[in-house]
């Protein structure tokens, strides 16, 4: 597109407008005086998250591999007698395993550090968007 | 300073030389101040939201990638927080009466010659004033700082289609406006 030459001179000799005085060391000052943007730093670490993860499938699996044969995984009410979820019979003999002896308050804060993590993670790619 | 020196000072500040940013602001200061009072027409707005352009391309500077020009990078930033802060303000943007179809004759603007250089910028700043904040800095843009419509679109987001026919009108809104200003002044002298 070709540039009317009437306006462009006129442009170019009217000039940009000049910025106010002292414009440069106010904005200066500002980048000074305004808190740095840190990045995000996630308290627990890469390493950590996976072993926190590693930690929670393996509960997962322990739990449902070395449940009593039998035992009930979701308590159906009344209202459906007739469902009853019983856990597949089998066992992958992991001894070292088995003789693991979680208490109910460990392994609820396992949990939730999973879901923690899973948590962060998902905001973490929130914040990358 | 060209090309070559404005790419190491962004490396430098890219590895964290605030002072060095200085001279990026020295160098651009007028050109987003422009944009800015182009846009928001008020001179004290467009000195905040110059600094909070420097300040905000300061914050940015890691994700300038280069891929474009960093003036264009710089006046996108400008642009799109002017937009945003007349958004704030519920300003109704981009509205340019219908122009009746006027002839573009040298006859219209002929006594620009006649006048000062002061008088002359006095007009200009008028017509430039009677446009539409965004047709204002497009002008600016294309006319002082010799950008291509690709880079203007590039800044403003809009089509070259949509800056060409934007250009088109602006020129005729500033032809009308410098016109009847001359007409006026020379019935004043007559």
């Amino acid at each position: 597109m070709e540039r009317d030459p009437k306006i462009s001179k006129l442009i170019m000799e009217g000039g940009l407008e000049p910025a106010p005085r002292d414009f440069t060391s106010q904005v200066m000052d500002l980048i000074a005086s305004a808190p740095e943007k840190k990045a995000y730093k996630p308290l627990i670490g890469k390493g950590g998250r996976i072993v926190i993860i590693l930690m929670g499938i393996t509960l997962v699996i322990f739990a449902v591999v070395y449940a009593e044969p039998g035992a009930r995984f979701i308590q159906v009410g009344d209202t459906f007698p007739s469902l009853e979820w019983k856990l597949p019979e089998f066992n992958l003999n992991l001894q070292l395993l088995s003789k693991i002896n979680f208490s109910g308050g460990i392994a609820a804060a396992l949990i939730a550090l999973f879901i923690l993590v899973l948590t962060d993670a998902g905001l973490r790619k929130r914040r990358l968007v | 300073m060209d090309d070559r020196e404005e790419k190491y000072i962004i490396d430098r500040v890219k590895s964290g030389d605030k002072e060095a940013f200085s001279l990026l602001v020295d160098r651009y200061s007028d050109m987003v101040y422009t944009i800015c009072l182009r846009m928001l027409t008020v001179e004290a707005d467009a000195a905040d939201a110059a600094q909070e352009v420097f300040v905000k391309v300061y914050r940015s500077m890691e994700s300038f990638r280069e891929k474009s020009k960093f003036s264009t990078w710089i006046y996108r930033i400008s642009y799109n927080h002017c937009i945003s802060e007349i958004r704030k303000k519920v300003k109704i943007i981009d509205m340019v009466d219908e122009l009746p179809d006027m002839e573009m004759n040298n006859q219209d603007v002929s006594g620009l010659d006649l006048l000062s250089g002061e008088e002359r910028k006095h007009y200009l700043s008028m017509a430039i004033e009677a446009l539409a904040e965004t047709d204002a800095v497009v002008v600016t843009l294309f006319y002082y700082d010799e950008l291509s419509l690709e880079e203007i679109a590039e800044v403003t987001g809009l089509t070259s289609n949509n800056i060409r026919i934007k250009l088109h009108r602006s020129r005729k809104k500033m032809y009308q406006v410098l016109s009847e200003y001359l007409k006026k002044e020379l019935n004043s002298i007559v």
